[in-house]
């Protein structure tokens, strides 16, 4: 550096350049804006004081599927569905951690409901929006947490984290981005006759309407991937061993629940050969700790017709979905109430 | 490597420091080998490629000027000989699958096989150069260079190798001979240009990208959404691909390179002519310098005009990709150049030369690009034939009200691409120093917050990298 500063002709506009950066740059730095979302500890003390025996753990695969009022019913055992929409194995982690295991009684059972092979992709969805939602149920000691979704992040992901810790305002970028949308909406309204909704938009762009039925973004970006369906080589940096050892220390018995992606031409979904023998071998594993794992791909009862948008069950079968989970694994699942 | 990668930007300052440090005479070597090292990152044996046409072409260039009774057929098998590595490696499996699809038609059950190619990123690029020094130097326009490392550079020079600019000998090779120093104004208007392409592309293009792929899944779109899904790639294959040409000639600029100029406003064309005039300057000023006038030009038949002209948008539409539908696109401006032609010569309208003509012929102008990226976007063909031949009647309220959503989210990204070369000439403009520099440098910081607080969620490769 020194070489090409010497061969630089006039210095002047080099030393005005870096005063100019230290002053700009050091600025936004001074201003500590942090927005860290405080743990949701309302969730926490909703789940204890409702006190369920059953806990659901999930996203949107979960919600749209499962009825806990109607399960409740079914299976006499009251119920609660631990739901962020979006999250995936980090949240679930979280869910079970900072959730279930501080219950004051422990659930008989907790089923994790999950798509191919998000179990062992534990970086997916950690950042932007999804951080926020991840911030309100962590705990700031959440060490490991935040180890396992750092080692995972590719590159530039890691470059931005720490331009973000120089610069925290940048954590503005989701409110722009909702405010840009919002300020979209605002002018359509003036310019559309009548009131414009966003389903509208939703609608146009239902999986149902595409070409090829395309998986949404979560599938997309994982299960499709050949790189994450070696499951040795993504188990050990993963969430699925923190959740299977602390079922096992706290005895809580863990249902992993594979969800049935939309079929394709009325019949299951495609599944690699990769794929296939990732499942097989989440499968032992699970099962070699004894654990339970349930798949429902392949199952012919769930119908095109019960789908909504994407991989979603929609509001009409949701009750048909809860009778035909309730019912698949009421045998399978031989717990004995805990003492309460 | 992608521009946009944490890898280019550590690739950057380490070729960046240690270029500026070394004497001029390894300067140049440093460069090719770090050139030669960028493109074997994306693929190893992509390298064997690049230096076996580069070392052709060096070699005919130099026969060329030492025999002259075998000048034509060294000169022609130089042209074939980079020509071959193109079409085999672009276009083999196409002209396979149209045999086929003629097989077929025929009744015989007999299917010629299709080859498992990789496409080696950039070659259209550099084969071109590689052309067209080659015919500078056969027509004498240009003396070739004796140096292999000059020549390795001009072909190889990182910035521009994946999706050119495409240069000429005459405006690159001349450059690598003169000395070159560490100039800060130079520095300061790479960055300036690295800062816009990277926000035309990561902003704007990867934004709108979002809803261009989504309305170009979709299986049944009616007119105003298939106008809205045209519109937003209009405005998207502008950001992408004028964004790369800004990067690529930014980070020229931080190695004291001027590479040629790309665009210039394309969207305020006039007319078909006017907006090859604009779009790609390089790739049409090639067309027009190798192919289009040594044809003829227009300085022939009319008849034989049509013919030239025909065969140059033929290449033009083909130069994009194997593909049906960027042959198409070539032709569809073959046909505006003569519809063009035929009103100007014939009828001959008063509207042509008012004072105020842009105000139509502007957005006229506009409105047939928008039709003809649409033919670029859609490889389908019979998506594309179902697409022209939509109602604009039969479409229903809630897509007419979703269309809208789309136009204003589309042009809301549009903004920055008119307001700001604008607030930059003022820039520019400024003559008091003190300020000048200040509001220099805020700008340049202003841009680089606002690519971190705007940038698309998701990003992918640059639109002209496939060709």
């Amino acid at each position: 550096m020194k070489m090409i500063f010497k061969r630089l002709k006039n210095r002047k506009p080099v030393i005005a350049f870096v005063v100019f950066i230290c002053v700009m740059l050091i600025i936004p730095m001074l201003y500590r804006y942090e927005k860290i979302k405080p743990f949701n500890t309302d969730l926490l003390n909703e789940l204890k004081n409702y006190d369920p025996e059953v806990v659901f753990i999930g996203n949107s695969m979960l919600y749209t599927r499962i009825d806990a009022e109607y399960y409740s019913q079914l299976s006499g055992k009251r119920s609660f569905l631990l739901k962020v929409p979006g999250l995936t194995s980090a949240g679930w982690y979280l869910l079970f951690k900072n959730f279930v295991t501080e219950m004051n009684n422990k659930p008989d059972v907790v089923y994790i409901f999950f798509r191919d092979t998000l179990l062992t992709d534990p970086s997916f969805r950690t950042t932007g929006k999804y951080l926020f939602r991840l911030q309100r149920i962590s705990h700031r000691d959440d060490v490991v947490f935040r180890n396992i979704v750092f080692k995972n992040k590719t590159g530039m992901e890691r470059f931005e984290f720490y331009i973000g810790k120089i610069y925290p305002f940048l954590s503005y970028k989701i409110q722009i981005d909702r405010s840009i949308k919002n300020a979209n909406d605002v002018i359509a309204n003036s310019l559309i006759a009548g009131e414009f909704s966003k389903d509208e938009i939703n609608q146009l762009f239902d999986l149902n309407n595409f070409r090829s039925v395309q998986s949404d973004g979560e599938n997309i970006n994982s299960s499709d991937d050949t790189k994450f369906n070696n499951f040795r080589d993504r188990l050990p940096g993963s969430f699925l061993p923190l959740i299977v050892d602390m079922a096992k220390k706290k005895n809580i018995k863990v249902v992993f629940v594979r969800v049935q992606k939309r079929p394709v031409g009325g019949i299951p979904p495609y599944q690699s050969p990769e794929l296939i023998e990732y499942i097989s071998e989440l499968k032992s594993y699970i099962e070699s700790n004894n654990l339970i794992f349930y798949d429902f791909t392949g199952d012919s009862r769930i119908t095109l017709e019960m789908y909504g948008s994407g991989d979603h069950i929609n509001e009409k079968s949701m009750k048909k979905y809860t009778k035909l989970f309730h019912d698949s694994l009421k045998d399978k699942i031989k717990v004995l109430p805990k003492p309460r | 490597m992608l521009f946009q990668s944490i890898d280019f930007l550590i690739y950057l300052v380490i070729t960046f420091i240690f270029y500026w440090s070394l004497p001029f005479k390894y300067k140049k070597i440093f460069l090719v080998l770090v050139s030669y090292f960028f493109y074997s990152y994306i693929h190893q044996w992509f390298f064997f490629l690049l230096f076996t046409q580069t070392t052709i072409s060096f070699f005919v260039g130099i026969l060329l000027t030492k025999t002259s009774n075998q000048k034509k057929k060294i000169f022609v098998a130089g042209i074939l000989s980079n020509l071959v590595f193109l079409l085999f490696f672009k276009y083999f499996n196409f002209f396979i699958e149209n045999i086929n699809a003629v097989i077929k038609m025929s009744g015989i059950s007999f299917q010629l096989l299709t080859l498992e190619i990789i496409l080696p990123i950039g070659i259209s690029f550099y084969t071109f150069q590689n052309i067209g020094y080659l015919i500078d130097v056969y027509r004498g326009d240009f003396e070739p260079t004796k140096n292999f490392i000059d020549y390795n550079l001009f072909i190889s020079f990182f910035p521009k190798l994946i999706a050119g600019p495409i240069e000429r000998a005459g405006n690159f090779l001349n450059q690598i001979t003169i000395p070159r120093i560490p100039q800060f104004d130079k520095f300061i208007a790479g960055f300036q240009l690295i800062l816009w392409g990277f926000f035309k592309k990561i902003v704007i293009a990867d934004n709108i990208a979002v809803i261009v792929n989504k309305i170009f899944l979709l299986k049944d779109p009616d007119f105003f959404i298939v106008s809205a899904g045209a519109f937003a790639f209009t405005i998207q294959i502008f950001a992408d691909f004028s964004g790369y040409t800004d990067i690529a000639r930014g980070i020229a600029k931080l190695f004291g390179f001027d590479l040629l100029k790309n665009f210039d406003k394309p969207y305020l064309a006039k007319s078909p002519s006017d907006f090859w005039r604009r779009w790609h300057m390089s790739l049409s000023e090639w067309i027009r310098d190798y192919i289009y006038i040594p044809l003829g030009g227009s300085r022939v038949s009319t008849s034989r005009w049509v013919v030239n002209l025909f065969i140059t948008f033929f290449i033009v539409g083909l130069w994009h990709g194997a593909s049906w539908n960027y042959i198409i696109w070539g032709l569809y401006y073959w046909v505006l150049y003569l519809i063009y032609r035929f009103f100007k010569t014939f009828f001959n309208y008063k509207i042509f030369k008012t004072k105020y003509n842009y105000l139509v012929s502007i957005p006229f102008m506009f409105l047939l690009t928008n039709i003809g990226w649409l033919m670029f976007r859609e490889v389908d063909i019979n998506y594309l034939l179902q697409y022209l031949y939509l109602n604009p009647f039969k479409s229903s309220l809630n897509n007419i009200n979703a269309s809208i959503y789309l136009f204003i989210f589309v042009s809301m990204y549009t903004l920055p691409l008119v307001i700001l070369p604008y607030v930059n000439k003022i820039i520019q403009n400024i003559k008091i120093n003190n300020y000048a520099t200040f509001v220099k440098y805020a700008s340049m910081l202003i841009l680089l917050i606002s690519i971190l607080l705007l940038k698309s969620d998701s990003s992918g490769d640059f639109i002209y990298f496939q060709f």
